[in-house]
């Protein structure tokens, strides 16, 4: 149940994937820097990451606010444990596994008191091919809005479980591949393909309303 | 449910997550978000140069009605030591914790309506003041002439009592 390769390419590309060339010093150089002491070089690490990062923690939460300060606490415990940085992964995996943990402890800690803040859609979105025909064809009521369907998204995905959220948001979102992932989440690309599949599954299941 | 039934409905689940895809903050956040991280990191790193009694100082300072309830609390508890160790240290209720035969358990009083203490000098028993019989008494060696202050006057209507007064 992968998802096609049009949607796949888009994904990938709206992304940063980290096979792309950061501009500026390699990571390893900065993280040197960093460790060492120069807080300049660790500012230029959470400029490089800070988006990604921010966009898989409000993905996970559909809560900006709680992103945002999520997203600050990972790059601050980041710093903190920077010296017990081995290098055995890159920086990207090793961040992206703080915000991730960080991220699935606070939903289970309010999981019943989670409530949506939603980031408003850019103005890309109405010009999107894929959201235009979602809107004309798909829907049952065609004069449902692309808010609507944002809410009834993100209020579908917060009821998969923190696991299967994440691993929708880091690949069919983020456009991150298997193995990034299984890097991040100390499992192997099996596993996280298997719970891609169940994660879509249960997604659609939740949406069968509105999809054809 | 055949695959190719199945296969649109997953097209449809792409088409959906692109809307995530869209989903922005607000715009200008990223050109602050550093500095914010930047700024709690420096603050920690000057919260750990502060001595322990300047961060405590620090962490009471903008906190006025916290620093007076605990000012408060604080005095309360050591009035209230200083009043337990004003009775303990008092003669008349030392003799009386001596003789009270309630603390060594042989005696259980309950108090009836129209009843009262009083400090006759006279030893009165009234049926409320019930006796251990299988305990001795070990009051008695120190009993003085004049009974604790803690009987009850009988009131008018007195029974017979149900114990023997040696």
């Amino acid at each position: 149940m992968a998802s096609t390769p049009a949607t796949k390419n888009k994904a990938q590309a709206n992304s940063k994937p980290e096979t792309v060339a950061p501009e500026g010093p390699p990571d390893s150089e900065l993280l040197e820097r960093a460790q060492g002491g120069e807080l300049a070089a660790y500012d230029q690490l959470v400029k490089r990451y800070q988006e990604r990062v921010y966009a898989t923690i409000y993905h996970m939460t559909a809560n900006h606010e709680d992103a945002n300060d999520l997203a600050q606490e990972t790059f601050i415990k980041a710093y903190q444990a920077l010296r017990s940085f081995k290098g055995d992964s890159s920086f990207f995996t090793w961040v992206y596994r703080i915000a991730v943990n960080k991220t699935i402890n606070f939903i289970k800690q309010r999981r019943k008191r989670l409530h949506m803040s939603l980031n408003d859609l850019d103005f890309n979105a109405e010009n999107d091919p894929d959201l235009v025909a979602l809107i004309s064809d798909y829907t049952p009521r065609r004069d449902v809005s692309l808010n609507e369907l944002q809410e009834k998204l993100n209020a579908a995905m917060l009821k998969l479980s923190e696991v299967h959220r994440l691993v929708l948001t880091l690949h069919d979102i983020q456009g991150m591949p298997h193995e990034e992932i299984g890097r991040i989440l100390e499992c192997n690309t099996g596993t996280v393909r298997s719970r891609l599949f169940y994660a879509r599954q249960q997604l659609q299941a939740y949406l069968s309303d509105y999809l054809k | 449910m055949d695959f190719h039934s199945e296969k649109p409905a997953s097209i449809e689940l792409d088409k959906w997550l692109a809307i995530k895809r869209h989903e922005q903050p607000p715009p200008g956040y990223f050109l602050d978000f550093s500095d914010g991280v930047m700024a709690r990191i420096q603050a920690g790193k000057e919260r750990k140069k502060v001595s322990w009694w300047n961060r405590l100082w620090l962490d009471f300072n903008p906190k006025p009605v916290l620093i007076t309830s605990y000012g408060l609390t604080v005095s309360a508890l050591f009035l209230f030591g200083m009043a337990l160790a004003q009775l303990n240290e008092d003669p008349d209720s030392s003799t009386q914790a001596e003789l009270n035969p309630f603390e060594s358990g042989l005696i259980t009083a309950t108090t009836l309506p129209g009843n009262r203490l009083v400090d006759s000098g006279n030893l009165v028993r009234v049926d409320t003041v019930i006796r251990n019989p299988n305990q001795e008494s070990s009051m008695y060696p120190v009993l003085s002439s004049s009974p604790p202050a803690f009987f009850i006057e009988s009131s008018p209507r007195l029974q017979k009592a149900s114990f023997q007064v040696k």
